[in-house]
């Protein structure tokens, strides 16, 4: 029974018909599933069915928060937003921090799911456990900020907050994104499928009590974890100051930072022109998530450049990377205005910037002419010219129109041999770790069911030296298959499904770590997790539980996957990273050849339950408690061999 | 550090066969007025990351790795995660 954590009301809007459903939330999709990324991929998996348009009316949205989110926990105001993504054809899922999370769940549910297509424009208004729709004619066409701002004005709710997508989702490109306030569910083209659906935006508000089923148990916990964030010797002094802008320096030293599209590495001078320092003396401000008291988030404004006084939140360390590094660019003010940009926008800064570094190196390659890109001289550090092709992907002009839909479909187009610069992993665009030199993170880019999506089982064993669960040699493979399963599982099981913030979970709860793969001391780790949780919802998930959710929720995805025709083929790296070395810097030389790929998901597969094909056998879906999906996967002829 | 050294590379000349941990004394000898009132204490320093040529030390062998000729220590705040107390860096390890 379910006695706190869940307000107990899940909403269920058509918006074909035009009609709103309040069910009880499931206390067995609870007990299952969780919340967040659980509930995302489980109402996903069950609702859309096998080749559904993910642009038409019959694919779902699913806004899930987890059972964690809006109480006082630290760090726990996060969103999940599921779909079956429009870019890549795989389960789609991004999160988002900020208020928003917290908010949809006091006003009233513990998710959202939008069904359907509306023919006029509409936006959602949800407060303290009612729905409504309404016209959006009147912000159809407007950017994110202004949007949110003219719906705080028009509903005279200042305190209302909002996700919403810009002129990008609007025009469906394949690479937007949806914006609360100025944070970003950012990838998998989400924003896409709102906009096809004519839902401009969601507006939450509301103080519906969150109850906590075990109170003293639960900030006992709390304070347990808080404890470990005070006693992390750069939690609050570093990261909180200069939050993720700290791992720029981190990856040009250790020469993972990939530079002009992964045709080169990128090397110290971007230190000085980007890194935190030069950051650090442009930040106006924090801007920290609800109940977070790290704070990572900052207001920046440029002080010098050609975009003196841009002002953006931001840039976190993949967009510097993507506008900077993987662009050649070093103007700082351009990174901002890029930045500001995408948000504005509404786009995957991402996907935007590895499309521009694409078309830049088929640029320096005469693989496209000056004609093919409306006069604009694309080579690798023209920031100007940068700046012009985001505005041009967001409009779908020139340019922009045939990059518009992530690199896959710009190289389809484009031809002549450029899908071999089309840096990607299930057609979603690579994140800025060069992972020849960062072998569990690669394998992660690999096998993550989403496509190369970093935060779905991120290694801070390589990039940070983190020792838990053990310590590895990012050179070296060996040890890639087991740590990439403990990292996916714990990602999904320790932050996407209750939910926490992935950047404080890894510094919570890997302070004072033991090291070892062992079962207990594994579980050890995801022990304050399992006791918040349980004492929010009066569900005892104990720590083995924790484990078997995370391995579930991943599995899940991959036959969703696996139904939309994915198998191992769509398993391995972009061919670049296994034939070209890395050819500068710290790790010059680091390859990931396609003989090793294979030995590596040999062994990921073996430890998840799969055969060779990657596809779950019948037992571990049995184990895992998925039987109705075994028998959905035999209907198909998708046995495992 | 980088304020405390006012400056964010040196050089530094070490017998044959030195360690990281010789380095680092070396270093902590040669500043030793700046670490003093920038309160810098090198024999414990969990807040700091440190690389040789790009690698954790403690991949190799931690402060006993010997340096070759040309290496670059690399001197990084520890972002996330922190090690377990034997993983810590130690000048006594």
């Amino acid at each position: 029974m379910i006695t706190g954590g869940y307000v107990g009301k899940i909403a269920w809007v058509d918006l074909t018909n035009k009609d709103i459903r309040i069910e009880s939330t499931d206390s067995e999709l609870a007990r299952m599933f969780m919340g967040g990324a659980g509930f995302g991929i489980k109402l996903v998996y069950d609702l859309v069915k096998p080749d559904t348009d993910p642009l038409g009316p019959d694919n779902v949205l699913v806004f899930a928060p987890g059972p964690i989110t809006g109480t006082s926990a630290p760090c726990s105001s996060r969103i999940t937003l599921s779909a079956r993504s429009p870019l890549t054809g795989a389960f789609g899922m991004s999160t988002s921090g900020g208020t928003f999370p917290a908010q949809l769940k006091k006003s009233g549910f513990d998710a959202l799911v939008i069904s359907g297509q509306s023919v006029e424009p509409v936006y959602l208004v949800i407060r303290n456990g009612k729905v409504r729709i309404r016209s959006a004619k009147k912000i159809w066409g407007m950017n994110t900020f202004d949007c949110q701002e003219f719906l705080k004005g028009d509903l005279g709710n200042h305190n209302d907050v909002i996700a919403c997508i810009g002129q990008a989702g609007e025009q469906k490109s394949l690479i937007a994104s949806v914006i609360n306030e100025r944070r970003a569910m950012g990838r998998k083209g989400l924003g896409a499928v709102m906009g096809a659906k004519k839902l401009k935006a969601i507006t939450v508000a509301g103080n519906t009590k969150i109850g906590i089923s075990d109170q003293k148990r639960f900030s006992k916990a709390c304070s347990e974890l808080l404890h470990r964030f005070k006693a992390h010797p750069s939690l609050y002094k570093e990261f909180g100051k200069h939050g993720s802008a700290m791992t720029v320096d981190t990856t040009i030293e250790m020469g993972i930072s990939p530079a002009n599209n992964y045709s080169s590495a990128g090397l110290f001078e971007y230190v000085e022109s980007i890194g935190y320092e030069p950051q650090a003396n442009e930040i106006l401000r924090r801007n920290p998530c609800k109940n977070c008291p790290v704070a990572c988030s900052q207001v920046r404004i440029a002080k010098d450049g050609d975009f003196k006084g841009t002002l953006t939140e931001g840039p976190e360390f993949e967009t510097s990377w993507s506008f900077g590094v993987n662009t050649g660019v070093t103007d700082r003010s351009a990174i901002y205005l890029a930045d500001r940009l995408c948000d504005d926008y509404g786009m995957d800064t991402i996907s935007v910037g590895s499309s521009i570094s694409f078309a830049m190196e088929l640029f320096e390659n005469d693989i496209i002419s000056i004609h093919e890109t409306d006069g604009l001289d694309l080579r690798f550090g023209n920031h100007t010219a940068m700046i012009e092709v985001v505005h041009k992907i967001a409009k779908r002009e020139g340019i922009g129109a045939i990059l518009a839909d992530g690199v896959v479909r710009a190289s389809e187009q484009i031809g002549r041999g450029s899908d071999y610069f089309a840096m990607h992993v299930k057609g979603l665009e690579l994140p800025g770790y060069d992972v020849r030199a960062a072998k569990a993170q690669g394998l992660n880019y690999a096998t993550a069911f989403p496509g190369a999506d970093h935060n779905r089982g991120y290694s801070n064993q390589d990039i940070f030296g983190d020792p838990v669960p053990i310590r590895v040699d990012r050179f070296s493979s060996e040890k890639s298959p087991e740590v990439t399963m403990w990292n996916q599982v714990m990602d999904a099981a320790l932050c996407d499904c209750p939910t926490f913030c992935v950047f404080i979970m890894s510094e919570g709860l890997l302070r004072d770590a033991e090291e070892g793969l062992a079962q207990n001391l594994t579980e050890a780790r995801v022990g304050t997790v399992s006791e918040i949780v349980s004492a929010a919802t009066g569900i005892e998930f104990a720590p083995k539980d924790l484990l078997t959710l995370g391995e579930r929720v991943n599995t899940l995805a991959r036959c969703f996957n696996i139904r939309e025709g994915f198998s191992r083929k769509d398993d391995y790296l972009p061919e670049r990273l296994a034939v070209e070395p890395i050819p500068q810097g710290p790790s010059k030389g680091a390859v990931t050849t396609k003989e090793e790929q294979d030995k590596l998901l040999d062994k990921y597969y073996e430890l998840y339950g799969y055969d060779k094909r990657g596809v779950p056998t019948q037992n571990r879906l049995r184990l895992l408690g998925l039987d109705d999906v075994g028998q959905d996967l035999s209907q198909l002829g998708l046995d495992s061999e | 550090m980088k304020n405390a050294l006012r400056r964010r590379e040196i050089d530094f000349i070490l017998p044959e066969k030195s360690c990281l941990g010789d380095a680092l004394r070396q270093m902590e000898e040669a500043f030793k007025d700046q670490f003093v009132e920038h309160q810098i204490v090198l024999e414990d320093m969990p807040q700091i990351r440190i690389l040789i040529n790009g690698q954790d030390h403690m991949s190799l062998d931690g402060m006993n790795t010997i340096l070759e000729e040309g290496d670059t220590i690399t001197c990084l705040p520890q972002i996330t995660g922190g090690a377990g107390k034997d993983t810590r860096n130690s000048l006594s390890s």
